[in-house]
Protein backbone atom coordinates (compact mmCIF):
# COMPACT_ATOMS: atom_id res chain seq x y z
CA UNK A 1 0.00 0.00 0.00
CA UNK A 2 2.99 2.39 0.61
CA UNK A 3 4.54 1.27 -2.22
CA UNK A 4 1.12 3.04 -3.86
CA UNK A 5 1.22 5.70 -2.10
CA UNK A 6 4.32 6.63 -3.27
CA UNK A 7 2.99 6.41 -6.97
CA UNK A 8 -0.22 8.43 -6.10
CA UNK A 9 1.54 11.13 -4.47
CA UNK A 10 4.89 11.68 -7.35
CA UNK A 11 2.40 10.63 -10.00
CA UNK A 12 0.67 14.52 -8.57
CA UNK A 13 3.36 16.45 -10.22
CA UNK A 14 2.84 14.90 -13.35
CA UNK A 15 -0.42 17.09 -13.51
CA UNK A 16 1.39 19.91 -14.04
CA UNK A 17 1.43 21.28 -17.44
CA UNK A 18 4.45 20.54 -20.17
CA UNK A 19 7.48 19.58 -17.65
CA UNK A 20 5.29 17.03 -15.25
CA UNK A 21 6.44 13.87 -16.77
CA UNK A 22 10.09 15.26 -16.52
CA UNK A 23 9.55 15.76 -12.88
CA UNK A 24 8.37 12.77 -12.30
CA UNK A 25 11.18 11.13 -13.66
CA UNK A 26 13.48 13.25 -11.43
CA UNK A 27 11.71 12.73 -8.28
CA UNK A 28 11.64 8.61 -9.20
CA UNK A 29 14.67 8.61 -10.21
CA UNK A 30 13.61 6.14 -13.07
CA UNK A 31 10.60 5.49 -14.85
CA UNK A 32 8.58 3.50 -11.96
CA UNK A 33 8.81 4.21 -7.82
CA UNK A 34 12.09 1.78 -7.33
CA UNK A 35 15.28 1.77 -4.92
CA UNK A 36 16.21 5.00 -6.04
CA UNK A 37 12.65 6.67 -4.88
CA UNK A 38 12.89 4.73 -1.54
CA UNK A 39 16.66 6.33 -0.63
CA UNK A 40 15.36 9.98 -2.18
CA UNK A 41 12.13 9.38 0.41
CA UNK A 42 14.90 8.40 3.18
CA UNK A 43 16.97 11.73 2.50
CA UNK A 44 14.11 13.68 2.65
CA UNK A 45 12.25 12.52 5.73
CA UNK A 46 15.58 12.45 7.73
CA UNK A 47 15.96 16.19 6.52
CA UNK A 48 12.31 17.11 7.83
CA UNK A 49 13.37 16.48 11.93
CA UNK A 50 16.04 19.63 11.43
CA UNK A 51 13.04 22.07 9.70
CA UNK A 52 11.10 21.26 12.48
CA UNK A 53 13.76 22.18 14.65
CA UNK A 54 14.13 24.94 13.08
CA UNK A 55 10.52 25.99 12.55
CA UNK A 56 10.24 25.67 16.74
CA UNK A 57 13.64 27.94 17.02
CA UNK A 58 11.19 30.42 15.47
CA UNK A 59 8.01 29.71 17.12
CA UNK A 60 9.79 30.43 20.61
CA UNK A 61 11.72 33.42 18.88
CA UNK A 62 7.93 34.60 18.01
CA UNK A 63 6.44 33.70 20.79
CA UNK A 64 9.42 35.98 22.99
CA UNK A 65 8.79 39.03 20.50
CA UNK A 66 5.07 38.94 20.07
CA UNK A 67 3.60 37.35 23.04
CA UNK A 68 1.04 34.54 22.81
CA UNK A 69 -2.85 35.25 22.04
CA UNK A 70 -5.27 34.14 24.23
CA UNK A 71 -8.71 32.69 24.06
CA UNK A 72 -10.67 36.13 24.41
CA UNK A 73 -8.45 37.42 21.58
CA UNK A 74 -8.38 40.60 23.48
CA UNK A 75 -4.58 41.79 24.13
CA UNK A 76 -2.92 42.15 27.21
CA UNK A 77 -3.67 45.30 28.97
CA UNK A 78 -1.79 45.14 32.16
CA UNK A 79 0.11 43.14 34.65
CA UNK A 80 -3.28 41.47 36.26
CA UNK A 81 -4.00 39.78 32.80
CA UNK A 82 -1.01 37.38 32.64
CA UNK A 83 0.50 34.65 34.48
CA UNK A 84 4.25 33.28 34.31
CA UNK A 85 5.00 29.97 32.32
CA UNK A 86 6.68 28.39 35.21
CA UNK A 87 4.63 26.94 36.51
CA UNK A 88 1.44 27.56 35.21
CA UNK A 89 1.97 26.19 31.83
CA UNK A 90 4.59 24.20 32.48
CA UNK A 91 2.68 21.80 34.69
CA UNK A 92 -0.80 22.09 32.48
CA UNK A 93 1.56 21.16 29.41
CA UNK A 94 3.06 18.48 31.32
CA UNK A 95 -0.60 16.96 32.66
CA UNK A 96 -1.78 17.47 28.69
CA UNK A 97 1.29 15.12 27.68
CA UNK A 98 0.93 12.33 30.25
CA UNK A 99 -3.00 12.34 28.70
CA UNK A 100 -1.72 11.82 25.69
CA UNK A 101 0.79 9.22 26.54
CA UNK A 102 -1.69 7.11 27.76
CA UNK A 103 -3.53 7.16 23.90
CA UNK A 104 -0.27 6.96 22.38
CA UNK A 105 0.71 3.83 24.06
CA UNK A 106 -2.38 2.34 23.92
CA UNK A 107 -2.10 2.25 21.10
CA UNK A 108 1.54 1.35 20.62
CA UNK A 109 1.02 -1.87 22.87
CA UNK A 110 -2.53 -2.99 22.45
CA UNK A 111 -3.65 -1.97 18.78
CA UNK A 112 0.04 -1.58 16.91
CA UNK A 113 -2.27 -2.40 13.56
CA UNK A 114 -5.07 -0.17 13.98
CA UNK A 115 -4.30 2.76 11.76
CA UNK A 116 -2.28 0.47 9.10
CA UNK A 117 -3.63 -1.35 5.70
CA UNK A 118 -3.11 -5.00 5.99
CA UNK A 119 -1.89 -4.40 2.42
CA UNK A 120 1.45 -3.01 3.67
CA UNK A 121 2.10 -6.61 4.68
CA UNK A 122 2.10 -7.74 1.15
CA UNK A 123 5.23 -7.62 -0.45
CA UNK A 124 5.51 -4.62 -3.36
CA UNK A 125 4.99 -5.71 -6.98
CA UNK A 126 4.50 -3.35 -9.66
CA UNK A 127 2.21 -5.67 -11.00
CA UNK A 128 -0.54 -6.03 -8.79
CA UNK A 129 -2.26 -3.16 -7.95
CA UNK A 130 -4.45 -3.07 -4.56
CA UNK A 131 -8.39 -3.36 -5.63
CA UNK A 132 -8.75 0.01 -3.57
CA UNK A 133 -5.83 2.74 -2.58
CA UNK A 134 -5.64 4.94 0.60
CA UNK A 135 -3.60 7.17 2.40
CA UNK A 136 -2.83 7.41 5.93
CA UNK A 137 -5.97 8.47 8.28
CA UNK A 138 -4.92 12.15 8.48
CA UNK A 139 -4.77 12.60 4.78
CA UNK A 140 -7.84 11.57 3.84
CA UNK A 141 -9.95 14.81 4.15
CA UNK A 142 -7.45 15.82 1.37
CA UNK A 143 -7.83 12.79 -0.72
CA UNK A 144 -11.83 13.12 -0.92
CA UNK A 145 -10.97 16.86 -2.32
CA UNK A 146 -8.18 15.82 -4.62
CA UNK A 147 -10.68 13.28 -6.10
CA UNK A 148 -13.59 15.32 -5.87
CA UNK A 149 -12.66 17.04 -9.25
CA UNK A 150 -14.07 15.14 -12.03
CA UNK A 151 -14.88 15.84 -15.25
CA UNK A 152 -18.67 16.40 -14.55
CA UNK A 153 -17.72 18.07 -11.04
CA UNK A 154 -19.57 21.67 -11.13
CA UNK A 155 -16.45 23.99 -9.46
CA UNK A 156 -14.21 22.30 -12.66
CA UNK A 157 -16.54 23.53 -15.14
CA UNK A 158 -15.74 27.18 -15.32
CA UNK A 159 -12.08 25.95 -15.31
CA UNK A 160 -12.35 23.19 -17.72
CA UNK A 161 -11.27 25.04 -20.60
CA UNK A 162 -8.05 25.78 -19.06
CA UNK A 163 -6.66 22.34 -17.32
CA UNK A 164 -7.44 18.83 -17.39
CA UNK A 165 -9.72 17.35 -13.94
CA UNK A 166 -6.36 15.97 -12.51
CA UNK A 167 -4.68 19.62 -12.26
CA UNK A 168 -7.54 21.02 -10.66
CA UNK A 169 -7.54 18.06 -8.12
CA UNK A 170 -4.63 19.04 -7.25
CA UNK A 171 -4.47 22.42 -6.93
CA UNK A 172 -7.55 22.46 -5.16
CA UNK A 173 -5.87 20.00 -2.20
CA UNK A 174 -2.82 22.55 -1.91
CA UNK A 175 -5.01 25.06 -2.04
CA UNK A 176 -7.58 24.02 0.59
CA UNK A 177 -4.34 23.30 2.57
CA UNK A 178 -3.37 26.95 1.84
CA UNK A 179 -6.19 28.51 2.14
CA UNK A 180 -6.06 27.69 6.11
CA UNK A 181 -3.06 29.81 6.08
CA UNK A 182 -4.97 32.86 4.73
CA UNK A 183 -7.60 32.89 6.86
CA UNK A 184 -6.11 35.73 8.93
CA UNK A 185 -7.01 37.56 5.70
CA UNK A 186 -9.87 35.70 4.60
CA UNK A 187 -11.66 36.56 8.26
CA UNK A 188 -13.07 40.01 8.27
CA UNK A 189 -14.18 40.19 11.24
CA UNK A 190 -13.21 42.50 14.07
CA UNK A 191 -13.58 40.16 16.94
CA UNK A 192 -10.62 37.86 17.27
CA UNK A 193 -12.57 34.82 19.51
CA UNK A 194 -15.22 32.99 18.29
CA UNK A 195 -16.82 33.46 22.24
CA UNK A 196 -18.08 36.52 20.92
CA UNK A 197 -19.36 35.93 17.54
CA UNK A 198 -23.34 33.55 17.65
CA UNK A 199 -23.48 32.98 14.37
CA UNK A 200 -19.50 32.13 13.60
CA UNK A 201 -19.36 29.54 16.09
CA UNK A 202 -21.88 27.41 14.68
CA UNK A 203 -20.39 27.64 11.34
CA UNK A 204 -17.37 26.47 12.70
CA UNK A 205 -19.07 23.48 13.74
CA UNK A 206 -20.60 23.10 10.52
CA UNK A 207 -16.75 22.98 9.08
CA UNK A 208 -15.50 20.37 11.36
CA UNK A 209 -18.20 17.80 10.24
CA UNK A 210 -17.72 19.00 6.77
CA UNK A 211 -14.07 17.78 7.52
CA UNK A 212 -15.02 14.81 9.09
CA UNK A 213 -17.31 13.75 6.38
CA UNK A 214 -14.83 14.64 3.72
CA UNK A 215 -12.37 12.14 5.85
CA UNK A 216 -15.17 9.42 5.51
CA UNK A 217 -15.57 10.13 2.04
CA UNK A 218 -11.76 9.47 1.82
CA UNK A 219 -11.68 6.23 2.90
CA UNK A 220 -14.37 4.98 0.72
CA UNK A 221 -13.93 3.64 -2.97
CA UNK A 222 -15.03 6.54 -5.44
CA UNK A 223 -18.38 4.87 -5.74
CA UNK A 224 -21.59 5.75 -5.58
CA UNK A 225 -23.35 7.92 -3.22
CA UNK A 226 -19.66 8.73 -1.92
CA UNK A 227 -18.74 10.64 -5.06
CA UNK A 228 -21.69 12.75 -4.70
CA UNK A 229 -21.53 13.40 -1.17
CA UNK A 230 -17.44 14.50 -1.39
CA UNK A 231 -18.23 16.70 -3.83
CA UNK A 232 -20.87 18.24 -1.82
CA UNK A 233 -18.70 18.43 0.86
CA UNK A 234 -15.28 19.91 -1.20
CA UNK A 235 -17.65 22.93 -2.46
CA UNK A 236 -18.58 23.67 1.10
CA UNK A 237 -15.44 23.25 2.25
CA UNK A 238 -14.32 26.03 -0.03
CA UNK A 239 -17.54 28.02 0.29
CA UNK A 240 -16.79 28.16 4.14
CA UNK A 241 -12.65 29.60 4.03
CA UNK A 242 -13.87 31.90 0.64
CA UNK A 243 -17.36 32.65 0.56
CA UNK A 244 -18.63 32.64 4.39
CA UNK A 245 -15.78 33.42 6.50
CA UNK A 246 -15.33 37.22 4.62
CA UNK A 247 -18.96 37.90 4.73
CA UNK A 248 -19.94 36.70 8.00
CA UNK A 249 -17.41 38.97 9.50
CA UNK A 250 -18.99 41.68 7.71
CA UNK A 251 -22.79 41.48 8.21
CA UNK A 252 -22.67 39.57 11.83
CA UNK A 253 -22.88 41.50 14.83
CA UNK A 254 -20.67 39.91 17.47
CA UNK A 255 -21.21 40.40 21.04
CA UNK A 256 -19.73 43.09 23.64
CA UNK A 257 -16.19 42.03 24.55
CA UNK A 258 -14.71 42.08 28.38
CA UNK A 259 -12.59 45.19 29.00
CA UNK A 260 -9.90 42.87 29.31
CA UNK A 261 -8.64 39.19 29.82
CA UNK A 262 -8.73 39.44 33.36
CA UNK A 263 -12.67 41.00 33.19
CA UNK A 264 -13.36 37.85 30.75
CA UNK A 265 -12.51 35.53 34.05
CA UNK A 266 -14.13 37.33 36.58
CA UNK A 267 -17.13 38.13 34.79
CA UNK A 268 -18.10 35.29 32.15
CA UNK A 269 -19.44 36.43 28.72
CA UNK A 270 -22.88 34.81 29.53
CA UNK B 1 -23.52 26.25 25.34
CA UNK B 2 -20.42 25.06 24.48
CA UNK B 3 -17.49 28.17 23.90
CA UNK B 4 -15.66 27.92 20.97
CA UNK B 5 -12.50 28.57 22.59
CA UNK B 6 -9.28 27.29 21.60
CA UNK B 7 -9.77 24.67 24.28
CA UNK B 8 -12.47 23.49 22.02
CA UNK B 9 -11.45 23.76 18.97
CA UNK B 10 -8.60 21.58 19.80
CA UNK B 11 -11.08 19.14 21.72
CA UNK B 12 -13.22 19.50 18.26
CA UNK B 13 -9.86 18.41 16.30
CA UNK B 14 -8.97 15.64 18.04
CA UNK B 15 -12.96 14.22 18.54
CA UNK B 16 -12.68 14.98 14.54
CA UNK B 17 -9.65 12.94 13.80
CA UNK B 18 -11.12 10.04 15.84
CA UNK B 19 -13.78 9.67 14.15
CA UNK B 20 -12.40 9.86 10.81
CA UNK B 21 -9.84 7.03 12.14
CA UNK B 22 -12.87 4.80 13.21
CA UNK B 23 -14.51 5.51 10.08
CA UNK B 24 -11.60 4.09 8.37
CA UNK B 25 -12.03 1.05 9.89
CA UNK B 26 -15.29 0.72 8.31
CA UNK B 27 -13.87 0.98 4.47
CA UNK B 28 -13.56 -2.36 2.87
CA UNK B 29 -10.18 -3.16 2.15
CA UNK B 30 -11.39 -6.44 0.57
CA UNK B 31 -14.19 -4.91 -1.03
CA UNK B 32 -13.64 -7.42 -4.17
CA UNK B 33 -14.91 -10.36 -1.93
CA UNK B 34 -18.56 -8.97 -1.26
CA UNK B 35 -21.00 -11.22 0.61
CA UNK B 36 -18.71 -13.06 2.97
CA UNK B 37 -17.52 -11.89 6.24
CA UNK B 38 -15.15 -14.00 8.15
CA UNK B 39 -16.62 -15.11 11.64
CA UNK B 40 -14.80 -13.82 14.71
CA UNK B 41 -13.03 -17.01 16.07
CA UNK B 42 -12.44 -17.12 20.03
CA UNK B 43 -8.39 -16.77 19.87
CA UNK B 44 -6.24 -17.58 23.09
CA UNK B 45 -4.59 -14.37 22.36
CA UNK B 46 -7.24 -11.87 22.27
CA UNK B 47 -7.83 -8.92 24.66
CA UNK B 48 -5.57 -7.30 27.28
CA UNK B 49 -3.88 -10.84 28.98
CA UNK B 50 -4.03 -12.86 25.30
CA UNK B 51 -1.06 -15.15 25.10
CA UNK B 52 -0.79 -18.04 22.42
CA UNK B 53 -2.28 -21.65 22.96
CA UNK B 54 1.39 -23.59 23.04
CA UNK B 55 -0.32 -26.72 22.39
CA UNK B 56 -2.20 -25.22 19.89
CA UNK B 57 0.43 -23.65 18.10
CA UNK B 58 2.64 -26.28 18.11
CA UNK B 59 -0.40 -28.70 16.35
CA UNK B 60 -0.19 -25.84 13.88
CA UNK B 61 3.20 -26.49 13.18
CA UNK B 62 2.66 -29.75 12.23
CA UNK B 63 -0.39 -28.72 10.10
CA UNK B 64 2.10 -25.92 8.43
CA UNK B 65 4.85 -28.94 8.27
CA UNK B 66 2.89 -32.00 6.69
CA UNK B 67 0.26 -29.42 4.69
CA UNK B 68 0.68 -25.69 3.55
CA UNK B 69 4.73 -26.15 3.44
CA UNK B 70 3.89 -28.41 0.02
CA UNK B 71 3.78 -25.08 -2.02
CA UNK B 72 3.92 -22.49 0.79
CA UNK B 73 7.02 -20.95 1.90
CA UNK B 74 7.66 -19.10 5.40
CA UNK B 75 10.88 -17.51 4.58
CA UNK B 76 10.76 -14.54 7.66
CA UNK B 77 10.99 -17.38 10.20
CA UNK B 78 13.77 -19.58 11.53
CA UNK B 79 13.72 -22.83 13.23
CA UNK B 80 14.85 -21.37 16.59
CA UNK B 81 12.00 -19.05 16.57
CA UNK B 82 9.76 -22.15 17.23
CA UNK B 83 11.21 -22.03 21.16
CA UNK B 84 8.84 -19.34 21.33
CA UNK B 85 5.86 -21.78 21.05
CA UNK B 86 7.19 -23.98 23.47
CA UNK B 87 9.60 -26.46 21.31
CA UNK B 88 12.18 -27.27 23.57
CA UNK B 89 15.90 -26.58 22.49
CA UNK B 90 16.38 -30.16 21.33
CA UNK B 91 13.42 -30.32 20.00
CA UNK B 92 14.44 -27.30 17.73
CA UNK B 93 17.35 -29.13 16.74
CA UNK B 94 15.43 -32.19 15.59
CA UNK B 95 12.52 -30.76 13.90
CA UNK B 96 15.80 -28.54 11.87
CA UNK B 97 17.66 -31.78 11.39
CA UNK B 98 14.90 -33.40 9.46
CA UNK B 99 15.88 -31.04 6.62
CA UNK B 100 18.53 -30.09 4.55
CA UNK B 101 20.68 -26.82 3.43
CA UNK B 102 23.62 -25.66 0.79
CA UNK B 103 25.73 -24.19 2.19
CA UNK B 104 29.42 -23.10 1.94
CA UNK B 105 31.68 -22.33 -0.39
CA UNK B 106 33.78 -24.61 1.64
CA UNK B 107 38.03 -24.61 1.58
CA UNK B 108 38.45 -26.23 -1.92
CA UNK B 109 35.45 -23.63 -3.17
CA UNK B 110 33.06 -26.40 -3.74
CA UNK B 111 29.17 -26.12 -1.83
CA UNK B 112 27.82 -28.43 -0.08
CA UNK B 113 24.97 -29.67 1.78
CA UNK B 114 24.19 -30.13 5.41
CA UNK B 115 21.71 -30.60 8.38
CA UNK B 116 20.19 -27.54 8.64
CA UNK B 117 20.49 -25.96 12.50
CA UNK B 118 18.12 -23.48 14.80
CA UNK B 119 19.82 -20.55 13.08
CA UNK B 120 18.46 -21.75 9.61
CA UNK B 121 15.37 -20.62 8.19
CA UNK B 122 11.99 -23.03 7.69
CA UNK B 123 12.56 -24.56 4.20
CA UNK B 124 11.02 -23.21 0.88
CA UNK B 125 9.48 -25.48 -0.98
CA UNK B 126 10.60 -23.89 -4.65
CA UNK B 127 14.09 -22.58 -5.00
CA UNK B 128 12.50 -19.13 -6.15
CA UNK B 129 9.86 -17.55 -7.00
CA UNK B 130 9.78 -18.39 -10.79
CA UNK B 131 10.25 -22.10 -10.07
CA UNK B 132 7.22 -21.55 -7.51
CA UNK B 133 4.86 -19.59 -10.15
CA UNK B 134 5.65 -22.25 -12.82
CA UNK B 135 4.48 -25.17 -10.55
CA UNK B 136 1.31 -23.13 -9.84
CA UNK B 137 -0.20 -22.09 -12.88
CA UNK B 138 1.92 -19.10 -13.34
CA UNK B 139 1.08 -17.62 -9.89
CA UNK B 140 3.58 -18.26 -6.79
CA UNK B 141 1.77 -19.06 -3.63
CA UNK B 142 2.43 -16.47 -1.01
CA UNK B 143 4.81 -16.15 2.07
CA UNK B 144 3.15 -16.99 5.05
CA UNK B 145 5.24 -15.43 7.08
CA UNK B 146 3.01 -12.49 8.04
CA UNK B 147 -0.11 -14.02 6.30
CA UNK B 148 -2.54 -12.82 9.33
CA UNK B 149 -1.18 -9.21 9.06
CA UNK B 150 -1.62 -8.93 5.20
CA UNK B 151 -4.99 -10.51 4.89
CA UNK B 152 -8.63 -9.07 5.81
CA UNK B 153 -8.64 -6.34 8.83
CA UNK B 154 -4.69 -7.08 9.58
CA UNK B 155 -3.33 -7.92 12.86
CA UNK B 156 -4.46 -8.39 16.45
CA UNK B 157 -6.26 -5.04 17.77
CA UNK B 158 -7.74 -5.06 21.05
CA UNK B 159 -9.92 -2.31 18.99
CA UNK B 160 -11.26 -4.47 16.51
CA UNK B 161 -11.96 -7.58 18.11
CA UNK B 162 -13.91 -6.24 21.02
CA UNK B 163 -15.67 -3.49 18.98
CA UNK B 164 -19.08 -5.38 17.23
CA UNK B 165 -18.91 -3.62 14.06
CA UNK B 166 -22.44 -4.58 11.79
CA UNK B 167 -19.91 -5.65 8.93
CA UNK B 168 -18.10 -8.04 11.75
CA UNK B 169 -14.75 -6.66 12.58
CA UNK B 170 -12.57 -9.22 12.27
CA UNK B 171 -8.62 -9.92 12.46
CA UNK B 172 -6.08 -11.77 9.98
CA UNK B 173 -6.73 -14.93 11.51
CA UNK B 174 -9.98 -15.02 11.44
CA UNK B 175 -9.61 -15.37 7.76
CA UNK B 176 -7.09 -17.45 7.47
CA UNK B 177 -9.48 -20.02 9.35
CA UNK B 178 -12.54 -18.98 7.37
CA UNK B 179 -10.49 -19.25 3.90
CA UNK B 180 -9.09 -22.88 4.98
CA UNK B 181 -13.04 -24.16 6.14
CA UNK B 182 -15.34 -22.05 3.54
CA UNK B 183 -14.55 -24.28 0.46
CA UNK B 184 -17.73 -25.80 -0.79
CA UNK B 185 -19.45 -26.29 -3.79
CA UNK B 186 -19.94 -23.60 -6.20
CA UNK B 187 -23.17 -21.79 -5.98
CA UNK B 188 -25.20 -22.06 -9.36
CA UNK B 189 -24.29 -19.28 -11.13
CA UNK B 190 -20.48 -19.27 -10.48
CA UNK B 191 -18.28 -20.76 -13.12
CA UNK B 192 -15.26 -22.31 -11.73
CA UNK B 193 -12.27 -22.82 -14.05
CA UNK B 194 -9.78 -25.88 -14.50
CA UNK B 195 -7.75 -25.85 -11.69
CA UNK B 196 -9.31 -23.10 -9.44
CA UNK B 197 -11.68 -24.12 -6.29
CA UNK B 198 -14.72 -22.42 -5.08
CA UNK B 199 -14.40 -20.38 -1.36
CA UNK B 200 -16.83 -17.90 -0.51
CA UNK B 201 -14.51 -15.96 1.49
CA UNK B 202 -12.04 -15.35 -1.37
CA UNK B 203 -12.46 -12.35 -2.55
CA UNK B 204 -14.21 -13.19 -6.14
CA UNK B 205 -15.27 -16.58 -5.26
CA UNK B 206 -12.51 -19.01 -7.00
CA UNK B 207 -8.80 -19.57 -5.42
CA UNK B 208 -6.40 -21.21 -7.00
CA UNK B 209 -5.43 -23.31 -4.22
CA UNK B 210 -6.93 -26.98 -3.61
CA UNK B 211 -8.55 -27.46 -0.54
CA UNK B 212 -5.68 -28.22 1.53
CA UNK B 213 -7.53 -30.03 4.51
CA UNK B 214 -9.15 -33.14 4.74
CA UNK B 215 -10.47 -35.51 7.81
CA UNK B 216 -7.42 -36.72 9.74
CA UNK B 217 -5.14 -35.15 7.14
CA UNK B 218 -2.05 -35.17 10.02
CA UNK B 219 -2.06 -37.32 13.21
CA UNK B 220 -1.78 -35.05 16.17
CA UNK B 221 0.60 -37.05 18.32
CA UNK B 222 -0.78 -35.12 21.41
CA UNK B 223 -4.35 -37.31 20.73
CA UNK B 224 -6.55 -34.29 19.66
CA UNK B 225 -8.59 -35.07 16.62
CA UNK B 226 -7.66 -34.43 13.66
CA UNK B 227 -10.93 -32.27 12.49
CA UNK B 228 -10.79 -29.37 9.62
CA UNK B 229 -12.02 -26.94 11.91
CA UNK B 230 -9.68 -27.77 14.58
CA UNK B 231 -6.20 -27.79 12.18
CA UNK B 232 -7.60 -24.68 10.63
CA UNK B 233 -7.59 -22.91 14.25
CA UNK B 234 -4.30 -24.70 15.07
CA UNK B 235 -2.33 -23.58 11.94
CA UNK B 236 -4.13 -19.97 12.63
CA UNK B 237 -2.68 -19.75 15.75
CA UNK B 238 0.42 -20.68 14.52
CA UNK B 239 0.30 -18.48 11.64
CA UNK B 240 -1.10 -15.69 13.98
CA UNK B 241 2.22 -16.47 15.81
CA UNK B 242 4.75 -15.74 13.29
CA UNK B 243 3.09 -13.03 11.78
CA UNK B 244 3.03 -11.30 15.37
CA UNK B 245 5.30 -12.84 17.67
CA UNK B 246 5.95 -9.81 19.70
CA UNK B 247 2.64 -9.91 21.02
CA UNK B 248 2.95 -11.22 24.46
CA UNK B 249 5.62 -8.78 24.93
CA UNK B 250 4.00 -5.85 24.17
CA UNK B 251 1.11 -6.96 26.30
CA UNK B 252 2.66 -7.67 29.24
CA UNK B 253 4.69 -4.21 29.00
CA UNK B 254 1.87 -2.49 27.46
CA UNK B 255 0.12 -3.29 31.31
CA UNK B 256 3.20 -2.36 32.85
CA UNK B 257 3.27 1.23 31.27
CA UNK B 258 -0.34 2.00 31.48
CA UNK B 259 -0.59 1.55 34.64
CA UNK B 260 2.37 3.81 35.60
CA UNK B 261 0.98 6.32 33.22
CA UNK B 262 -1.82 6.16 34.78
CA UNK B 263 -0.42 6.88 38.49
CA UNK B 264 1.78 9.66 36.67
CA UNK B 265 -1.09 11.56 35.29
CA UNK B 266 -2.85 11.63 38.11
CA UNK B 267 -0.41 13.09 40.11
CA UNK B 268 0.68 15.50 37.50
CA UNK B 269 -3.41 16.26 37.35
CA UNK B 270 -3.50 16.97 40.77
CA UNK B 271 -0.05 18.91 41.16
CA UNK B 272 -1.88 20.81 38.25
CA UNK B 273 -4.52 21.79 40.73
CA UNK B 274 -2.58 22.65 43.59
CA UNK B 275 -0.63 24.93 41.26
CA UNK B 276 -3.28 26.79 39.29
CA UNK B 277 -5.40 26.89 43.00
CA UNK B 278 -4.46 30.57 43.15
CA UNK B 279 -5.44 31.85 39.78
CA UNK B 280 -8.82 30.74 39.27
Amino acid sequence: MSYWGATVITNLFSAIPVVGDSIVTLLWGGFVVDNPTLNRFFSLHYLLPFVILGLVIMHIWALHTFGSNNPTGVDVKGPQDTIPFHPYFTIKDLFGMGVFLLIFCFFVFFAPNYFGEADNYIPANALATPPHIVPEWYFLPSYAILRAFTNDFILYWPISWLMTAKLAGVIAMFGSIILLALVPWLDTSKVRSARYRPIYKWFFWIFVLDWVVLGMVGAHPPEGIWVLLGQISTIYYFAHLLVILPILGVIERPKALPESISASVTQPAE
Amino acid sequence: MMKPTIKTAFAAVLTAGAVVALSLTSAPAHAAGAGHKPAAQDWSFKGLFGTYDRASAQRGYKVYKEVCSACHSMSLIKFRNLQDIGFSEAQVKALAAEYEIQDGPNDDGDMFTRKRTPSDPLPAPFPNDKAAAAANNGKAPPDLSLITKARAQGGDSIIKVSMKHPDGFTIGADYVYALLTGYGEAPAGVEVPDGGSYNKYFPGGVIAMANPLAEDAVEYSDGTKATVAQMAYDVSTFLAWAAEPELEERKRLGIKVMLFLLVLTGMLFALKRKIWSDVH
